[in-house]
């Protein structure tokens, strides 16, 4: 606080005013089934959806002012619609394919702006199936295709992205029918594989960074040339508590 | 001992489950319609979710009964509510002379979707009903949090800020290992950020302070942030006893939790200064070490009371701006509460509560202008169980709502030469040469429950 003492550490005043507001986006789902008494068809739809932060932020020091604003988008999600089909051809095995389209033309970048080379539209494709083993065991595997929606990277941009396979796998178990708790234990482990990233730049679609000088300055970090890859695992596991009869 | 063994096991496990928790909401107004109306008086009386935050022990009754009260309703295998809560405060800075005075805060409207659910999980679990039981509640404001930061010596409420204006968790379970008595813990989890700002400098101009007219360097930046929220938990931890059928005696603790938040700032490149930055760290939501303990009782069928006593350990609490006054400043506070319900028809409870809420801020006079008053908190209530109104077991509803007023005790405070370095010092002080201030804050709870 300022005024309790001589030093320059003695003499700061600091007002901070911050509020975390809710953002609301759209879910919304239907679903068609039993077709042929094996099969079910559904549709959903996820707004678009993104946090901000935004606000002026003003420092004093003597005769010196830093007054600017930060603008700041995280988490951006896109529209997405999705159509999924499931089957199950015998009852203990389950089969489900989803097609989701994704609307990346509209991504805004963490500083809320359009990219200059607007990011492509995808479609998304996952599959999963599910097999009841043996009581108490459910086997569970899936696979999924998202391209990436980043276009080469020739200009001044540099964004990481690359087509991903996504390779997955799980198992239930109930221990209820060990005579133990009704609930079950869901474990699963999942990869996210990168495929490659190579980018050579453009010269010609590279900005100048010092047009004062004679020929074209270049200062981008991924000049001349690029490659990025690399892998994402995740693990997990659920425990599900049963509280009425026909749940699993 | 092999059921006992196994529900401690059931308890360990549903306490262990990861949940956030805060309890702003809950000391300020109330946790539901039902806690608001009674006063906060729940440490020993069972009855729903908001037990996961006036004593975790209350989410069962040690001594189950077929007449429960008028705001209890039947047992049930679950119960899920949904509220919404609304507060707005009047309140009055005025200097000596009776003028109105601005604070350099606001003190906004509280408004938010309170959601809670409570379950009993003993026949689930293979034990009996009533033997272990769990609960979560989850407040939901308009704005998830907020918060003004002023030094302590600008004129600001202390506590009718932003209190009861920040997202809430509550969880916990309960366990009756022998009949009369039933133990509960839980988990409040508040938050922690930290920020870091960094600034590059990429132009420079020569301005006048508008205001001054003495030249200013306006230096232009790009800024770039690091922010990252980190859970926090502290524990809470009760006890229920039933020494006979119309008596409940409860005894909770919840420790100490506050939301800290850190940082810096740093421009690198100003010109003539080089890099210019500064650290900063700010408590927000501060709840102190407490201890309650509550006495209810069945007065007849059809009239329960109950009355608490909570001692709160304010003597370690910490100003917004993180500077610890001490005991002498700031003090320990004992806050008594009672909590009346009475089944005035079939299906039709009243309720009412009061409780008294001593400030901690004390020794007044000195640089800082934290505001606050002794309160005095009436509330009334009204619970309608659509079952018993009209005669259907299948209707599981249960409407409630409460009203709550709190009287702010009007404090006046006038500064002591003494406790300052200069008399420029205190002269500039923005609450010299003293003031007066005190209001009310009107709040209204109602929810929805459905039980099955």
């Amino acid at each position: 606080v300022a005024g309790r003492g001589d030093s320059p550490d003695e003499n700061v005043v600091i007002e901070l005013d911050r509020a975390v507001r809710t953002r609301v986006s759209l879910l919304a789902g239907l679903r068609v089934g039993p077709i042929a008494d094996v099969a079910s068809l559904g549709v959903s739809y996820r707004q678009e959806s993104t946090s901000r932060a935004a606000g002026p932020t003003r420092t004093v020091a003597g005769s010196v002012l830093v007054d600017d604003a930060v603008d700041f988008l995280e988490f951006w999600s896109p529209h997405e619609l999705t159509v999924g089909l499931a089957a199950s051809p015998i009852a203990s095995l389950s089969l489900s394919l989803d097609a989701v389209w994704a609307k990346w033309s509209d991504f805004r970048s963490i500083h809320n702006q359009s990219p200059a080379h607007p990011f492509d539209d995808v479609v998304l494709w996952r599959a999963g199936v599910e097999w009841a083993l043996a009581a108490p065991v459910t086997l569970r595997a899936g696979y999924g295709f998202e391209p990436t929606p980043v276009p080469a990277q020739r200009g001044d941009s540099n964004y990481l992205d690359a087509d991903r396979h996504v390779l997955a796998a799980g198992v239930g178990l109930d221990l209820a029918v060990w005579g133990l708790f009704p609930a079950v234990i869901d474990l699963h482990v999942r990869g996210q594989l990168l495929a490659e990233q190579r980018v050579s730049k453009a010269i010609g679609a590279l900005t100048d960074a010092d047009p004062a000088m004679t020929g074209q300055q270049v200062d981008n970090r991924g000049f001349p040339a690029f490659e990025a890859g690399g892998s994402v695992w995740q693990l997990g596991v659920t425990f599900t508590l049963v509280l009425a009869e026909g749940g699993s | 001992m092999r059921r006992l063994a196994r529900l401690l096991v059931c308890a360990a496990l549903v306490a262990f489950v990861p949940r956030p928790v805060v309890a702003e909401l809950e000391d300020v107004i109330g946790l539901g319609a039902r806690a608001t109306a009674l006063g906060g008086a729940l440490v020993a009386r069972p009855g729903d979710f908001a037990a996961v935050y006036y004593n975790p022990a209350a989410l069962l009754d040690p001594r189950p009964t077929d007449a429960p009260a008028a705001d209890e309703g039947a047992p049930t295998t679950a119960e899920l509510s949904l509220g919404f809560v609304f507060a707005r405060p009047f309140l009055d800075v005025d200097d000596l002379a009776g003028r109105p005075l601005e604070t350099s805060t606001t003190s906004p409207d509280t408004a938010g979707v309170l959601l809670g659910f409570r379950a009993d999980l003993g026949e689930a679990v293979g034990l009996e009903h009533g033997d272990l039981a769990l609960g979560l509640s989850l407040f939901w404001p308009r704005d998830l949090f907020r918060w003004e930061i002023r030094p302590d010596e600008q004129l600001q409420w202390a506590f009718w800020m932003d209190r009861s204006q920040v997202i809430g968790f509550n969880a916990g379970a309960a366990a009756r290992p022998l009949p009369w008595l039933t133990v509960g813990v839980g988990l409040r989890v508040l938050f922690d950020v930290e920020t870091f700002t960094v600034g590059r400098v990429v132009d420079v101009e020569q301005i006048v302070d508008p205001a001054t007219g003495a030249p200013l360097l306006d230096v232009d930046t790009q800024l770039g942030e690091n922010v990252t929220v980190y859970g926090r938990v502290a524990p809470t931890a009760g006890v229920m006893v039933a020494p006979w059928p119309a008596v409940r005696i409860g005894l909770v603790y919840r420790a100490q939790n506050l939301a800290d938040d850190w940082g810096a700032t740093r421009i690198a490149g100003v010109p003539g200064l080089g890099d210019l930055g500064y650290a900063h760290r700010f408590a927000h939501y501060q709840q102190p070490h407490q201890v309650a303990l509550g006495v209810g009782l069945a007065a007849s069928p059809a009239v329960r009371l109950s009355v608490d006593l909570t001692w709160r350990n304010w003597s370690e609490g910490l100003s917004t701006y993180r500077n610890s006054f001490g005991p002498g400043r700031w003090g320990d506070t004992w806050s008594p509460a009672c909590g009346l319900s009475w089944a005035v028809a079939r299906g039709i409870g009243l309720l009412g509560g009061y409780r008294f809420e001593p400030s901690p801020l004390d020794n007044l006079g000195g640089p800082t202008n934290l505001l606050d008053n002794d309160r005095h908190v009436g509330s009334l209530g009204m619970t309608l169980a659509f079952a018993e109104l009209l005669g259907d077991p299948d209707l599981g509803y249960r409407l409630s709502w409460a009203v709550q007023t709190s009287w702010l005790v009007e404090r006046e405070e006038v500064k002591d030469w003494r406790r300052f370095r200069s008399d420029e010092q205190m002269m500039a002080n923005p609450g010299y040469p003293g003031y007066r201030y005190g209001g009310v804050v009107a709040a209204g709870v109602v929810d929805l429950e459905v039980a099955w």
